[in-house]
């Protein structure tokens, strides 16, 4: 009885949870791309800051409805502003392949973001503990590496939404979690 | 020059006096949006492109200016010996490659 009052209750403060969840991650997907094309700016050098700011931000808004997309756009931005900042300090070399030069940052100017497991190596290896410097260091490869991974992180997002607007159910596991289970998919969301 | 500014001054020269901006760019060159701004930047610092901001009222058009990028008539003309280079050098490369001889294999 007390199970079956539990997932009745689980199931309406989810039905009425999910909507929120959605509006809310709706709502910050815009805010947190924005945020990156400011952070983005200001990783390159003043003289061209507000330029670029203005032209991502025209950029940003093109990308209309499509939200996640467009934040897997800004965070390629912001992955490539230190090399935006490399190729703004050295004018005249746009046909060489030459490692770009290195780039002293001031604290204020190091960027902080979780590491995605692949690049702990990498962080064990050069000691360094900021995202802006593993990214000023990442050759061609792995900076595909991150942008892969970035489109595979947005397919996911974009297919658990749909999903997730139309086909949505829910259940309550063996242990009496109420859980979110998208149709068709072994993902699921515990609450 | 990396296969990314090859690809972006392949596309601007079929059209050298028209106006690109980043996203258009980027998917005709089918490129990953989002990554092509150092190269963007690169040929403008070097004068192979001019940029300029869109002639629009953002409040008329309900959406900001875009910058737009052209080739300069000297970036037209330094655009396409490059693309002529790199395609010479990559059908030399082919050539000269000891496994595509005949009876010989790769090491």
């Amino acid at each position: 009885m007390i199970e079956v009052l539990a997932g009745i209750l689980g199931v309406a403060l989810t039905s009425a949870v999910l909507p929120l969840f959605q509006d809310e991650l709706r709502a910050w997907i815009p805010f947190a791309s924005r945020r990156l094309i400011r952070l983005a700016a200001r990783g390159i050098p003043a003289a061209h800051r507000n330029r670029y700011a203005e032209e991502w931000s025209a950029e940003l808004r093109a990308f209309d409805d499509r939200k996640l997309t467009a934040f897997a756009w800004a965070v390629r931005v912001l992955l490539r502003s230190l090399r935006m900042r490399a190729a703004l300090q050295e004018p005249d070399r746009p046909a060489e392949s030459k490692a770009p030069p290195q780039v002293v940052l001031s604290a204020a100017e190091h960027v902080t973001a979780p590491m995605p497991p692949y690049l702990a190596d990498l962080l064990e290896r050069t000691r360094r503990f900021t995202w802006a410097e593993v990214v000023r260091d990442m050759d061609d490869p792995t900076i595909e590496r991150v942008e892969a991974d970035l489109a595979v992180i947005e397919q996911r997002f974009e297919a658990l939404i749909t999903k997730g607007r139309r086909h949505c159910r829910l259940s309550t596991s063996p242990k009496g979690t109420p859980r979110k289970r998208y149709a068709g998919s072994k993902e699921s969301i515990h609450d | 020059m990396t296969i990314q500014t090859l690809a972006i001054l392949s596309v601007m020269v079929d059209s050298p006096s028209d106006d690109w901006y980043g996203l258009e760019l980027a998917r005709r060159a089918d490129l990953k949006s989002g990554t092509i701004y150092p190269a963007l930047a690169r040929l403008e610092q070097a004068g192979w492109l001019s940029s300029h901001w869109e002639a629009l009222d953002p409040s008329l058009a309900g959406r900001p200016r875009r910058r737009l990028y052209r080739l300069t008539p000297d970036g037209a003309i330094r655009a396409r010996h490059a693309l002529a280079d790199a395609h010479q050098r990559i059908g030399r490369s082919r050539i000269t490659a000891p496994w595509l001889n005949p009876g010989e294999q790769p090491t």
